[in-house]
């Protein structure tokens, strides 16, 4: 009697498991996002499916471009209300509805591309969802970066976001902000200790450097254009004369240091190409260096350099690239940062525990590879992010 | 003096790379844009004022040039202006126009108010910074149009193919040279550089001419801000700073230059010629980056005291 009670109570558990398998598959064939039913534990759940379909045999979960499932920093853009783990940048379900009467402090570094582009996602989504986003540049000047932030605190305001100025300088506003229990999210904050921090992963550079190494045909002159003193800045140099001097140790490289501005580093190049006729290529820090090493070739008529340079902007970097004015560059998804960055803001202000680390990687456009066009919003959603509670100096 | 010994030393040292026509070419077209913002301050100094607001007035000079290429920016005017070099033209126009405000602010400022030219200038050069990020948040690209404006080579069969810019530089630093030196107001200007109350009581009208030293001043600095915008392709706020110090140390070492301390219009150019000399030369020798600013900081504390040490000894 009992052996056939169970035996009935499994035979209706297993009809019940092919209906609930039936129904799975028509909801996930079906055109409804599946956004609403996720929940807090959704990763698990996710890691539950794949594991399912694995075992099955199913080919239709794969961890390609067209298997992603996160939004477009565009798409997140103005996003109001929940947003599903599936759909985010960080895997986590957001609930943007933090952001209601809540004001953001924003210290800027500067309104280059790189920045905007980063603040240009989020405050349509803080001021969307009834919170307000104040920005102050800093323009490199230290002074202004601890003012700003002392002003953002002493006011009240919720949370701070940090957009590129240096971590170290922050110091202070940092300290004060974890005492106050403030959240400060950073973006290229570089490894300071009490913020949560995101970053370009820079390995994009060292392969950029090897390319640049094979075409060069491992000797020649090559040329950094660049300005020293900036952390974010320092570390693309040190890592080209990493990779030089270790794999290429026959090319030469020269330095030319510009002030920041076009004019300055088209100056730069073109006192540098006169010091240096034999230079065969140029790598330049961002787009600023690059729009005035190209000039200055362009003056000089040659046409035998190769140009390279480090981009996040559509309209500067990958427009020459698309034109053929430069050879190659490292895309920063500064856009995909920027929606990280936000939803970080309102995860802290949820109370949720972050990593003190993401790393977001760049991606390196070689010749013959597809430039983003103009209006596409860069580059963005490549490989998965990384989470660390490590110093990225650690490992 | 100093200028032909520094040529001869960069020439010895690298003279396979110094007196190239490529290297002079580059020389004198950097030297274009400072000349025409340095031949505007010379005309401020003699009369006595400082002008501190010229870095922003060349930030702002690009940003209006460029806004107003865009035809939507100026829907009715720029059709009246047709074809399409007139909104150049048109842009540029603006800018000088600006520049021309921003002189006026100064100018009645420092004469009607009597505050001290240093402090409002300082002060309009803040409020400068302030307008441009209001008016761009992020760099402003211009068309091709306008680039060639400030980068085309004319004439193109000349060996040394001079760009326009720098033909910009020489016709605005002859006008200037006319003015301070072979006009009424250029020799009234120097009166009241020399003494202001004495001129005052020649029945000269110090005010009128301190504001237009302002007006002229701005005028260039913005003149020169709209061909920068045309020769990097982008105008962008803050654009105009390197300019500052540069400018300064090119009119005060062009005062020691040919009129005993005197600011002048040569003097000035080849203050200009002097600090682009030693960039290139610097360059050329490879010594590091930072020797540019520790030496046109130098130059300008020692033209400053040879300034002063030659008008004490003409005085005397």
């Amino acid at each position: 009697m009992n052996k056939r009670r169970i035996m009935g109570l499994l035979a209706i558990l297993v009809a019940f498991a092919f209906v609930a398998a039936a129904c799975g598959d028509d909801d996930d064939s079906g055109s409804s996002s599946a956004a609403s039913e996720t929940s807090s534990d959704a990763s698990s759940d996710a890691s539950s499916d794949s594991s399912s379909d694995t075992e099955s045999g199913s080919d239709e979960v794969d961890l390609t471009a067209s298997g992603d499932t996160r939004l477009t920093p565009r798409e997140e853009q103005g996003y109001v209300g929940v947003l599903s783990a599936e759909q985010s940048q960080s895997g986590r379900e957001v609930d943007f509805g933090i952001f209601e009467g809540k004001t953001i402090g924003v210290v800027r570094v500067l309104q280059v591309p790189e920045a905007t582009i980063q603040s240009d996602i989020c405050a349509p989504i803080v001021e969307a969802n009834g919170g307000t986003m104040d920005i102050i540049d800093s323009n490199f000047d230290p002074t202004v970066m601890v003012q700003a932030g002392e002003t953002f605190l002493g006011r009240g305001d919720d949370a701070i976001w940090n957009i590129s100025n240096p971590g170290a300088v922050m110091r202070p506003i940092i300290d004060e902000a974890n005492a106050a229990g403030t959240p400060f999210v950073s973006t290229y904050n570089f490894d300071e200790p009490g913020s949560i921090d995101i970053k370009e992963h820079d390995w994009g550079h060292a392969l950029l450097f090897q390319f640049i190494g094979y075409e060069m045909g491992g000797e020649g002159k090559l040329a950094l254009a660049i300005l020293p003193g900036i952390e974010t800045l320092d570390i693309r140099t040190h890592i080209g004369y990493s990779v030089l001097n270790y794999s290429f140790p026959n090319i030469e490289i020269v330095e030319f240091v510009g002030d920041g501005t076009i004019e300055g580093f088209r100056a730069a190049t073109e006192a540098g190409l006169q010091a240096h006729p034999d230079v065969t290529a140029i790598y330049s820090h961002w787009d600023v260096p690059a729009a005035g090493v190209l000039q200055a070739i362009e003056d000089s008529g040659r046409d035998d350099i190769l140009t390279t340079s480090y981009t996040g902007d559509e309209e500067t970097g990958f427009a020459w690239m698309r034109e053929g004015k430069l050879t190659a560059t490292v895309a920063q998804a500064n856009s995909q940062i920027g929606a990280l960055a936000c939803e970080y803001l309102a995860l802290a202000l949820s109370g949720v525990p972050l990593p003190e680390h993401t790393l977001v990687p760049t991606t390196t456009l070689l010749p013959g590879m597809d430039v983003p066009e103009s209006g596409s919003g860069g580059i963005f959603n490549g490989p998965p992010i990384f989470e660390t509670s490590q110093l990225v100096d650690d490992y | 003096m100093v200028l032909v010994a520094e040529i001869i030393f960069f020439g010895c040292m690298r003279f396979d790379r110094f007196f190239t026509t490529a290297n002079w070419h580059v020389i004198l077209n950097n030297c274009a844009l400072l000349g025409i913002i340095s031949g505007g301050l010379t005309l401020v100094l003699i009369v006595g004022d400082f002008d501190l607001s010229i870095a922003g007035a060349v930030g702002l000079g690009g940003i209006v040039a460029v806004e107003f290429l865009d035809p939507e920016s100026i829907p009715t005017v720029e059709r009246a202006l047709e074809p399409g070099n007139w909104t150049i033209f048109f842009a540029i126009l603006v800018a000088l126009a600006v520049g021309a405000v921003i002189g006026l602010f100064n100018g009645l400022v420092v004469t009607v108010f009597r505050i001290n030219a240093f402090v409002t200038t300082l002060g309009t050069g803040a409020i400068l910074v302030g307008v441009h990020r209001w008016m761009r948040d992020r760099d402003l690209p211009t068309n091709n149009r306008f680039k060639n404006v400030a980068n085309s080579k004319w004439p193109e069969w000349h060996f040394f193919q001079p760009k326009l810019v720098l033909w910009f530089m020489i016709g605005v630093l002859l006008l200037l040279g006319f003015l301070v030196s072979r006009t009424v107001a250029g020799r009234r200007l120097d009166a009241i550089g020399g003494n202001e109350t004495a001129a005052r009581l020649s029945g000269i009208r110090v005010s009128r001419y301190r504001i237009m030293g302002f007006v002229i001043c701005a005028m260039c600095a913005a003149g020169a801000g709209a061909l920068l915008a045309a020769r990097t392709g982008v105008a962008s706020a803050g654009s105009g700073n390197s300019f500052l110090l540069e400018a300064f140390t090119a009119c005060f070492l062009g005062a020691v230059t040919f009129r005993n301390g005197e600011f002048n219009i040569p003097g000035t150019f080849t203050g200009v010629l002097f600090l682009k000399v030693t960039f290139s030369g610097i360059a050329l020798m490879g010594w590091p980056n930072y020797w540019p600013s520790i030496v046109t900081g130098g130059f300008l504390i020692l033209s400053v005291s040879s300034s002063g040490l030659i008008q004490r000894l003409f005085e005397d």
